[in-house]
C-alpha cells in the first residue's frame, strides 16, 4: 500500500518553479530516501507534503488524505524533523521535546529519556546555547518518541558529528524494523545507501530516477585507488575503466559500480599491496549524467 | 474529561505562557503599580476640594481642555481625571501586548522558521492563531479589570468621597472593544499582509499620538476617529453609549475573521 503518494506536483513560486511534476510513492514498511542537490527542491517537496506550502497543481496524499486539506489529520500520524531546526531560545531542549511529544497526543516518556541518553543531549539547557547538532538532537529525539507511522526526515544529519550519525541510523533501522516509514532527504548519497529501500533523484524540481539501489547500481562510478606488486597491464581495455592515471606502481581510476568484481579480479593477479576504494558522490554522479541537459539523460 | 483536541489547545496556551512568562507578569506588574501609583500622588497635588477647584480653573484654561480632551468640570474629581487618563494609557499598553502575542510573536516564529515543526505536529493554523488571539484577548480583559480594581482601592484609600467600583470598572469594560480590534487587526494582516505587519505598530503609535498629544498638536478631530479609542466615552467623565461599542466590536470580529481566512489559505513563508 502506498503510504505516500505525489502525482504531478508542481509549486511555483511567482514566476519561479520550484517544483515540476514531481511524482513520489512511498510504500508501507518502506525507507525512501530522496536525494537531490541543494536548491534541488527536497524541502519544498516535504513542505506541501506537510501543508506548509499549498501545492500549485498536482497531487499530494498521505494515508490516501489530502496534504493541504487534512493535514491535522496526517500530523497525527507523522514525526517530522525539519532541516533547520530553530526552537525558541527561552525554553529548555526537554520542554521543546515534550512539547512536541505532547502536541502529538503520545507520552514516550522512557523512550524520550532513553533517547537523550543515546544521544548524548543536556535537556536542560535552553535553546538558546544549544549548536546547529544539538537542535537538530532535539527535533530527532521529539520525532523519534513519538510513535508515528511516518517519519519525514528532512537532511536530518547535516550537523550531526559521525557517532551521532550512527545513533541516528540506528533509530531510522529501529522503525523500519517496527514497519515504520521513512523519507530520508538528503545530499550524501553514502547515507542513503545504507539506510534506504528505495532511492528517488531529484534536480531542478524533476523526480530523475526512482529505483532501488540495486536498479540505479549503474549510475555509480566508484573511486579506486591502488597499489600493485607488479606493474599492472591491459587495464585500460577492461570494461568499465575511467580516467585511468598511472605513477609508477600506484593506479588510480574510476569504475563502473557493476564491472568492479572483473577489474579487482585482474587487479589481484598483480598482487594487491594497498586499495582504497571511496563510494560515489551525488556530486559525480550528477556532472556525468545530467550535466547541462536540464535533468534528462 | 478533556477531549484530546482541548487538551491539545490547552497544550499550545499553557507554550505561549511559558514563552511570554517573564513579560507577561512585568506587564501586570507594572500596570497594577502605576495604577495604584498615580491616584494617590494626584492627590496628595489636588487633596482638599479647594485645591481641586483651582484644577478645575486650569482645566477650564483651553490648552488643558485641548491635552485632557473637555470633561463634566463640575464633577471633576481626582478619580474621574485619573481613571480617564489611566484607563486610555492602560489600553495602549495592552495593545501593544496584543500586538506582540498576535502579530509579533507569529511572525517571528514563521521568519525564524520555528513555525515549521509546530504546524507539522497536529496544530492546524487557525488553532495556532486562535492560541494567540484568545490569549491577547484574555489579557486585554485581566488589564483593564486589575487597572479598574487598582483605581478603585487607590481612589477609596486616598479619598473622602472615591467613585464607586461599578462606575470605574464600566469605565475600564468600555475599552475593551477598541482593545478588540487592535487584536482583530494584528489578526489581518499575519493572515493577508504578513510583510506588512510591522505596520500594527505604526498604527498604535499614531493613536498614541492623537490620542495623547492631538490636543496639544490641535489635531483636527476626524484623525481621533481613525483610531479605535476615538470611540470609546470617557467614562466616567462621559455617558457611555452602547451603540459605538457594538460597532468596534463587530469591526475586530469582521478583522478578525478575515485574518483567519487568509492564514488558512497562504503559504507559510520558508527560509
Amino acid at each position: 500500500m502506498a503510504l505516500l503518494q505525489v502525482r504531478e506536483l508542481t509549486k511555483r513560486f511567482g514566476t519561479f518553479s520550484a517544483l515540476n511534476g514531481i511524482n513520489l510513492e512511498v510504500r508501507s514498511g518502506e525507507v525512501f530516501g530522496f536525494i537531490g542537490p541543494n536548491g534541488a527542491g527536497k524541502s519544498t517537496t516535504i513542505r506541501v507534503l506537510l501543508g506548509i506550502l499549498r501545492a500549485t497543481s498536482g497531487e499530494a496524499k498521505l494515508f490516501g488524505k489530502d496534504a493541504w486539506q487534512d493535514a491535522v489529520d496526517i500530523h497525527k500520524r507523522i514525526a517530522y524533523v525539519p532541516g533547520d531546526v530553530n526552537l525558541w531560545p527561552n525554553l529548555t531542549g526537554g520542554e521543546v521535546i515534550d512539547l512536541f511529544v505532547k502536541l502529538r497526543g503520545g507520552n514516550g516518556r522512557s523512550k524520550r529519556e532513553e533517547l537523550i541518553q543515546k544521544f548524548d543531549l543536556d535537556p536542560k539547557k535552553k535553546c538558546r546555547t544549544y549548536s546547529k547538532g544539538n537542535r537538530q538532537k532535539v527535533a530527532l529525539i521529539a520525532a523519534f518518541s513519538s510513535g508515528a507511522d511516518l517519519y519525514i526526515l528532512d537532511e536530518p544529519t547535516s550537523g550531526l558529528d559521525p557517532l551521532m550519525e550512527n545513533v541516528f541510523q540506528e533509530c531510522v533501522l529501529d522503525v523500519k524494523r517496527q514497519g515504520k516509514s521513512v523519507l530520508l532527504s538528503s545530499h550524501i548519497l553514502s547515507e542513503v545507501e545504507r539506510l534506504c529501500d528505495k532511492v528517488g533523484i531529484i534536480r531542478q524540481g524533476k523526480m530523475i530516477e526512482t529505483g532501488t539501489l540495486g536498479e540505479l547500481r549503474h549510475l555509480t562510478r566508484t573511486h579506486v585507488t591502488v597499489e600493485t606488486k607488479q606493474p599492472v597491464s591491459s587495464l585500460e581495455q577492461l570494461a568499465g575503466i575511467h580516467e585511468l592515471e598511472v605513477k609508477g606502481m600506484e593506479l588510480s581510476f574510476q569504475v563502473d559500480s557493476e564491472e568492479m568484481d572483473n577489474v579487482i579480479r585482474h587487479l589481484s593477479t598483480f598482487g594487491i599491496a594497498r586499495l582504497e576504494c571511496s563510494p560515489p558522490t551525488l556530486e559525480d554522479l550528477f556532472i556525468r549524467h545530467y550535466e547541462g541537459t536540464g535533468g534528462v539523460r | 474529561m478533556a477531549s484530546p483536541l482541548t487538551a491539545r489547545t490547552g497544550r499550545l496556551t499553557g507554550f505561549i505562557l511559558r514563552l511570554d512568562r517573564l513579560r507577561i507578569s512585568l506587564w501586570l506588574i507594572g500596570i497594577v503599580f502605576f495604577t495604584l501609583i498615580v491616584p494617590p500622588a494626584l492627590s496628595g497635588m489636588y487633596g482638599s476640594q479647594e485645591e481641586r477647584d483651582v484644577m478645575v480653573e486650569t482645566m477650564a484654561n483651553p490648552a488643558m481642555t485641548a491635552m485632557l480632551g473637555p470633561g463634566d468640570l463640575d464633577n471633576y474629581t481626582v478619580g474621574a481625571m485619573t481613571a480617564h487618563q489611566m484607563l486610555l494609557l492602560t489600553s495602549l499598553v495592552v495593545g501593544l501586548m496584543a500586538i506582540l502575542l498576535v502579530a509579533r510573536h507569529t511572525r517571528a516564529d514563521e521568519e525564524e522558521g520555528r513555525i515549521e515543526p509546530l504546524l507539522g505536529s497536529p496544530v492546524s493554523r487557525t488553532r495556532l492563531l486562535g492560541a494567540y488571539t484568545v490569549l491577547a484577548m484574555a489579557n486585554g480583559f485581566v488589564m483593564l479589570s486589575l487597572a479598574a480594581i487598582g483605581l478603585w482601592s487607590a481612589g477609596n484609600a486616598s479619598m473622602e468621597n472615591g467613585l464607586d467600583f461599578g462606575t470605574i470598572y464600566g469605565a475600564a469594560v468600555a475599552y475593551y472593544p477598541a482593545q478588540l480590534v487592535l487584536i482583530g487587526l494584528a489578526a489581518f494582516f499575519v493572515g493577508f499582509v504578513p510583510k506588512l505587519t510591522a505596520l500594527n505598530w505604526l498604527y498604535l503609535f499614531y493613536s498614541f499620538v492623537v490620542l495623547y498629544m492631538g490636543g496639544l498638536l490641535q489635531v483636527p478631530d476626524w484623525t481621533k476617529r481613525m483610531t479605535p479609542f476615538g470611540y470609546v466615552p470617557n467614562a466616567p467623565v462621559e455617558e457611555v453609549t452602547l451603540l459605538p461599542l457594538l460597532v468596534l466590536g463587530l469591526i475586530a470580529a469582521v478583522l478578525a475573521l478575515a485574518g483567519f481566512a487568509g492564514y488558512r489559505r497562504r503559504d507559510i513563508e520558508t527560509s
